[in-house]
């Protein structure tokens, strides 16, 4: 009862009274005394509520409470504040620096951890910004061998010629639709064929349609730059 | 004739330190409980406080008593605050977010329907209804820290001092009743 907003006149003390009374000559032990006067001292709290609720909903400021959620549905956020606002009194106080708050405020400082080392231990670093990783980095980083990545080279270059077959093919399908880190794996060494001159590439930026062949002779003339976002959609 | 001038010297002196003993923030809370003001001023504090509130009256101001919860004189606490209320745009140029009011005006206009306490969960669901949950969550947060509100060891919520030494809660349930039919007319 007490910790819900539950109308405290629910409870029939009289009833609970005279329940406590007639069964007093039945206890006969300590510990069924202590959990009877317990359930006296719980009913004596229902009556100070009775009390206190009697005493609110006889001052002014009792209104019914649904009628007051549905009062407050109704209004605006603008209407409330103002309400508000034009019964307010603000208190008006200084907020001073006191040589004890200086000291408090240093000794804070000081001992303040730099923010990059405060939150390692729950997030841990804060790792490095998006960048360019060249071959000679993954290399460095395991993700290839020289020698696995001239024979992935050499079997997409076997895989683009037949299935180009000297006709344009589709670029995204060649690198394929299903799990994006092979179609990542497949747009890079793809990129290198063409930066050798053993692809080609095509774009119709209408269309936005990329069109891919290989070429079995190196070609040659200026190499142009094209950006491809590859994404993790299908 | 020297008397009368010592006198009123003592007084005004006591006026200024009464005012000075308001004025600073101490502890956390603004305000100065009975019995510290027995100490700065003397027995007689309360005429030197009802001078000191005729003294700010031009400025604004008055001082005001909240009475303490056993209500002896010793636990009322003594405030500076404003004669009247601010305009919406004096408040909104203090930085309080009109929505963050709201949140305040609808809660205490709940509790109070509620005879003075609710349970915070239904508070909560109250608010949501008009109000997205994180600033539900921030604000009653916000308001019991600032003493508006008080939440006790159950997770009930009543009036907190602050809302009682600061709001005229008569009068905002009276507007917020009377602006609610303006709306519904709407």
């Amino acid at each position: 009862m007490e910790a819900s907003s539950a109308d405290p006149f629910d409870v029939d003390i009289k009833e609970k009274i005279k329940l406590l009374k007639e069964r007093l000559p039945e206890w006969k032990f300590l510990d069924e005394l202590l959990v009877d006067s317990e359930a006296m001292l719980e009913l004596t709290q229902i009556v100070k509520l009775q009390d206190e609720w009697l005493k609110h909903r006889a001052s002014s400021l009792y209104i019914d409470p649904l009628l007051i959620q549905l009062k407050v549905k109704l209004l605006p956020k603008e209407a409330l504040s103002e309400a508000f606002v034009k019964s307010w009194h603000p208190v008006a106080q200084l907020d001073q620096l006191s040589p004890r708050g200086l000291e408090k405020a240093f000794v804070y400082w000081r001992d303040l951890i730099p923010i990059s080392e405060r939150f390692k231990d729950k997030f841990g670093t804060y790792g490095i910004k998006p960048g360019q990783v060249d071959y000679a980095e993954l290399v460095s980083l395991g993700v290839f061998t020289r020698e696995q990545f001239e024979s992935n080279l050499t079997d997409l270059h076997q895989e683009l010629l037949r299935k180009s077959n000297g006709d344009w093919v589709d670029f995204r399908q060649f690198i394929g639709d299903g799990d994006y880190e092979v179609k990542v794996r497949r747009a890079y060494l793809l990129a290198f064929l063409l930066s050798e001159g053993r692809a080609m590439l095509k774009t119709e930026p209408l269309s936005g349609k990329i069109w891919t062949m290989a070429v079995v002779e190196r070609a040659k003339g200026a190499a142009k730059s094209v950006a491809i976002p590859i994404t993790g959609e299908g | 004739m020297e008397t009368d001038t010592a006198d009123r010297a003592l007084l005004e002196r006591k006026v200024r330190r009464a005012f000075q003993v308001l004025v600073l923030q101490r502890g956390r809370n603004p305000g100065v409980k009975g019995w510290e003001m027995k100490r700065h001023l003397g027995r007689d504090y309360r005429k030197i406080i009802e001078v000191l509130s005729e003294d700010v009256s031009p400025m604004g101001l008055e001082v005001y008593e909240v009475k303490g919860a056993d209500g002896t004189d010793d636990s009322s606490r003594f405030l500076l605050r404003f004669r009247e209320p601010p305009t919406v745009s004096e408040a909104e140029t203090s930085g309080i977010r009109i929505d963050d009011l709201a949140v305040l005006a609808a809660t205490i206009a709940f509790i109070n329907s509620k005879q003075g306490r609710v349970g915070r969960r239904e508070v909560e669901q109250f608010l949501r209804e008009k109000f997205p949950r994180w600033r539900v969550d921030y604000s009653l947060d916000r308001y019991v820290k600032r003493g508006y509100l008080e939440q006790d060891d159950r997770s009930m919520l009543h009036i907190g001092w602050r809302t009682h030494a600061e709001v005229d809660e008569k009068t905002l349930m009276t507007l917020i009743l009377s602006r609610a039919q303006e709306a519904a007319k709407k």
